[in-house]
């Protein structure tokens, strides 16, 4: 029974985690409803089903959470650049500026658990690999 | 008679002589040659069982003698056997002994073999990393240094581009 009920509390929560996001982003009125109407259900049943939506929201944000790492500021042009790119296949919720020197030139994005680099710092990795092999 | 009687013989006396004799020889047959003869009887009879037995002890003793002859052969076949058995035993132990020595030597120098092998590719990748870690920290070193802002962002636009 308690594995049934639980189940069914998870497909309701997945429900209001999709519908907290219009048009891919994250809709702040949406959010405050559906918690308050959470609240309003009995205690035993409340804090699971918010502690569920909360860890799905925030697992849903970071996966759609593009972070850029680089070792210069970049202009507003080239941010958008990456995040058009990266929308094509992941859609973007929200962006992230990393100033990481240790890159020396070049970047590196990280969206959900898709990691892609393109600098210096990498390239004299691979070679560090080359050389181990 | 008259050659008798002018021999001094008197045919009374010798006719009771001879009675006499007869008697004399029947009691000396009766009582005394008897138990003589029969006594002498006994101790031929006692000399015969006793040549008779000392014969069988003989032959017994010659029987036991054969005996013993084959029994010591036999047993100085047995040991002649048994030394064979045993130096053809060891032998065959020397001779495995020899060839596990031989096998655990080769397979001890082949483990030694193998092992300088695992070392020395051990200590190939080790250099080979720290070589690699060298040429690595190496080039960030210089690079860091020697790329100015311009080249880096001209890098980085390069990189945007190519996504």
């Amino acid at each position: 029974m308690k594995i049934n009920k639980n189940t069914k509390l998870e497909t309701i929560v997945k429900q209001l985690i999709k519908v907290s996001f219009i048009d891919g982003k994250l809709n702040p009125k949406k959010v405050k409803e559906i918690v308050d109407s959470l609240k309003t259900l009995s205690v035993g049943n409340a804090i699971p089903s918010l502690m569920l939506y909360l860890k799905g929201l925030k697992r849903e944000l970071a996966k759609h959470r593009l972070v850029i790492e680089t070792p210069v500021v970049l202009s507003s042009s080239q941010i958008d650049a990456i995040v058009e790119v990266v929308d094509r296949s992941i859609l973007v919720y929200e962006t992230e500026i990393i100033v990481n020197p240790t890159l020396l030139a070049g970047f590196r994005i990280k969206i959900g658990d898709e990691v892609y680099e393109d600098s210096v710092k990498d390239r004299i990795n691979q070679l560090r690999e080359k050389i181990y092999e | 008679m008259d050659i008798l009687n002018q021999f001094g013989i008197k045919p009374v006396l010798l006719a009771a002589q001879v009675v006499n004799f007869l008697v004399l020889l029947f009691i000396l047959k009766r009582f005394l040659y008897k138990p003589i003869l029969k006594v002498l009887k006994q101790r031929q009879d006692i000399v015969a069982k006793s040549l008779k037995d000392a014969e069988e002890i003989e032959q017994r003793l010659q029987k036991t003698e054969e005996e013993r002859e084959k029994k010591l052969e036999h047993a100085a076949l047995e040991s002649k056997k048994l030394i064979d058995e045993a130096t053809q035993a060891s032998t065959q132990i020397i001779v495995e002994a020899h060839l596990k020595a031989s096998g655990d030597m080769e397979k001890i120098l082949e483990q030694g073999r193998q092992s300088l092998k695992l070392e020395k590719e051990k200590m190939q990748q080790e250099i080979r990393e720290e070589l690699a870690d060298l040429v690595a920290i190496s080039l960030e070193k210089v690079l860091k240094d020697s790329l100015d802002i311009q080249t880096q962002k001209k890098i980085t636009r390069k990189a945007i581009h190519k996504l």
